[in-house]
């Protein structure tokens, strides 16, 4: 029987940590003791604490070392969250831990370890929810984007940027850049600076997406050694992003919504190009009642499937199952 | 509080001891290295509230506070005014006080403690009033941080218009250059600076000193946005914490995200001294009626009394 839980970040510097938070709030809501170690406190967890289980989350930056603090009465758990774009570095040290857990669905299959799973991340309403703004009048833009600058984004966001100007659809692009990105990846991109490099609080992002009549979420292929790799699901942005009370437009080649999720296939506006979504940004201008209902259908669906506490039953079911 | 010679934000300081006077429950304010010393000599208190930064003192500030619940043996509280810049020397507080209150609402959940709480900073109560005819159009004061060089060379081409001043330090040669520039002036000049400007930018801060564990985002604005306002002088914000809008709305305070806004707003307002002085007004009722000392500490006993 499982009673002391404790979530160790592996990162030295994790400026996600709102996902770990979320993942800590939800074991709260539980019965269950649960405390956050840090790279430099594991040691002095386990001693003191002496947990069950220990949830390794993230991945990357684990040292081999953890082998030494192992012993009989912990069950580890290593659940990645950069699949899979670390799936080198998190496959040398998968073979450390009980289970695995992977939140990149192909990934799972790369793994030869047996017991490894898919549990994708999900979305805190403490973090994000805001109720879908139907009126809009109150809204700032027609259309938001806020994500990392990457470099297979450049050539699709001046695209669709010059295509929303010539239309006069309102919009912001906020694409903070970091190291790994290569130097003038924006200089193409018709915004400047400082309108769009800067980082933005979680709750601040989902402020922003609340008051657009769309945001638009595109998933990533490039990964920090330059080797572009596709994210075969739903990224944890997509739930957010959902509970964010805001119509959703995806384009991806490779990760289909509708089909991943059918229940909610006429609610997602899954497009191809930008000038789909110039169309349809224009259509429903004059008919905001037909992505109010989809907003709404949405949130509701993550929030009834999606939350970290969905996700903690998930995991305790597998870890039931393997001491079975 | 910190000791006066290393405590860079006095003026704070002075608005929130004026503003305690306000306050319908008694505070005693000690600021200097001998203080728990000095509080022996006065009746046992109710509270403590340390209030400031964690990071620059040259006392031991753990043992400080140690010290201060052993002896004095009542409940301590720490206002911390530096979130998230300094988080890295604050986050053992909620373990070591009772109650801990951040500047900062985004930095307020990385604690992972129930006794943590976000209590904005503030300013004083204000009489004075912008000057009928001011010399200058825009004024910025501020260290020149990397994203305010960014937005400021940004809008060179439509400040270089207008007479701007820039005061503060670290600013780019070309700001330098192309600008009315003071490196350094006291906060009684800044006033009448301010006093003496149409418009007051108001660009956000990203620098950190010690936040490196999680790389925290500020979301709360600064408490210069409420001094502005309480003067009654008319400011334009850079719009990139939305969280601005649970303390001002959209007809009080006015915010741009682009160049382009940026040139509509500037031809908007600086010909427009009615416009200017009825937002600014609006802004100033709203900072008196909400964002004074006076009402932070009030929410601090509040919840205080709450969750003992």
């Amino acid at each position: 029987m499982i009673n002391r839980i404790l979530i160790h970040n592996t990162k030295t510097t994790n400026n996600n940590y709102h996902l770990l938070h979320s993942l800590w709030q939800a074991f709260k809501e539980t019965s269950l003791q649960i405390q956050i170690s840090q790279p430099q406190t594991l040691q002095l967890f386990i001693k003191n604490f002496q947990p069950e289980l220990i949830i390794c989350f993230g991945g990357e930056q684990i040292s081999p070392t953890i082998e030494n603090l192992k012993s009989p009465n912990t069950k580890w758990i290593l659940w990645t969250t950069e699949d899979p774009f670390e799936i080198n570095f998190n496959k040398q040290i998968a073979k450390h831990f009980d289970i695995v857990l992977t939140s990149d669905k192909a990934s799972q299959n790369l793994y030869s370890h047996p017991h490894c799973y898919y549990l994708p991340l999900a979305a805190s309403k403490n973090w994000f929810y805001h109720p879908v703004i139907k009126q809009p009048s109150k809204l700032l833009y027609d259309l938001i984007f806020i994500g990392t600058a990457w470099p297979n984004r450049t050539k699709f966001l001046k695209e669709l940027i010059s295509l929303l100007k010539q239309n006069h659809l309102t919009s912001r692009f906020i694409l903070p850049t970091n190291p790994h990105i290569p130097q003038n990846t924006l200089s193409d991109v018709d915004i400047i600076k400082f309108e769009r490099d800067f980082r933005l609080a979680p709750t601040d992002l989902a402020n922003l997406q609340n008051h657009s009549l769309f945001a638009l979420t595109l998933f990533r292929d490039f990964s920090g050694d330059g080797n572009p790799r596709p994210q075969s699901s739903p990224t944890n942005r997509f739930y957010e992003t959902a509970l964010a009370g805001t119509g959703q437009i995806i384009v991806s080649n490779d990760i289909n919504i509708p089909e991943f999720y059918p229940e909610i296939k006429d609610h997602i506006f899954q497009l191809q190009n930008a000038r789909e979504i110039i169309d349809t940004i224009t259509y429903i201008k004059q008919n905001p009642e037909i992505r109010n209902y989809a907003a709404s259908s949405v949130q509701q669906f993550v929030i009834d499937n999606h939350s970290y506490s969905h996700r903690v039953k998930e995991l305790l079911k597998i870890v039931d199952n393997l001491n079975n | 509080m910190l000791p006066e010679h290393l405590d860079s934000n006095q003026h704070i300081r002075k608005m929130l001891m004026s503003e305690a006077t306000q306050c319908d429950f008694t505070i005693q304010f000690y600021q200097s290295e001998t203080y728990l010393h000095e509080a022996y000599k006065t009746k046992q208190p109710d509270l403590i509230v340390l209030f400031g930064s964690f990071y620059k003192p040259n006392t031991d500030i753990y043992n400080l506070i140690t010290q201060t619940s052993r002896y004095l043996g009542t409940r301590v509280a720490a206002w911390i005014t530096e979130d998230p810049y300094e988080f890295d020397c604050n986050y053992l507080l909620p373990k070591l006080v009772d109650f801990v209150f951040s500047n900062d609402k985004n930095s307020c959940n990385y604690y992972h403690s129930q006794n943590v709480y976000h209590l904005p900073l503030a300013t004083a109560f204000n009489t004075l009033e912008p000057l009928a005819e001011p010399e200058w159009d825009f004024v910025f004061c501020g260290v020149g941080f990397a994203n305010r060089i960014d937005i400021i060379e940004g809008l060179q081409d439509i400040l270089k218009n207008y007479s701007t001043l820039i005061i503060g330090s670290n600013w780019s040669k070309q700001i330098t250059e192309n600008f009315f520039t003071r490196t350094q002036v006291d906060y009684d000049e800044l006033i009448s600076i301010y006093r003496n400007s149409k418009i007051v930018l108001n660009l956000s801060r990203y620098h950190n000193i010690a936040n490196q564990i999680y790389e925290i985002v500020p979301s709360t604005v600064a408490p210069r946005t409420f001094e502005v306002a309480a003067m009654g002088i008319f400011q334009l914000v850079f719009f990139d914490r939305p969280e601005i809008h649970e303390y001002f709305t959209q007809e009080e305070i006015i915010t741009f995200s682009s160049k382009q806004e940026f040139a509509y707003l500037a031809d908007k307002y600086i010909n427009n001294p009615q416009l200017r002085h009825s937002i600014a007004n609006e802004a100033k009722q709203k900072v008196h009626k909400e964002h004074l000392y006076r009402h932070r500490l009030q929410t601090l006993l509040q919840q205080v009394l709450n969750n003992l």
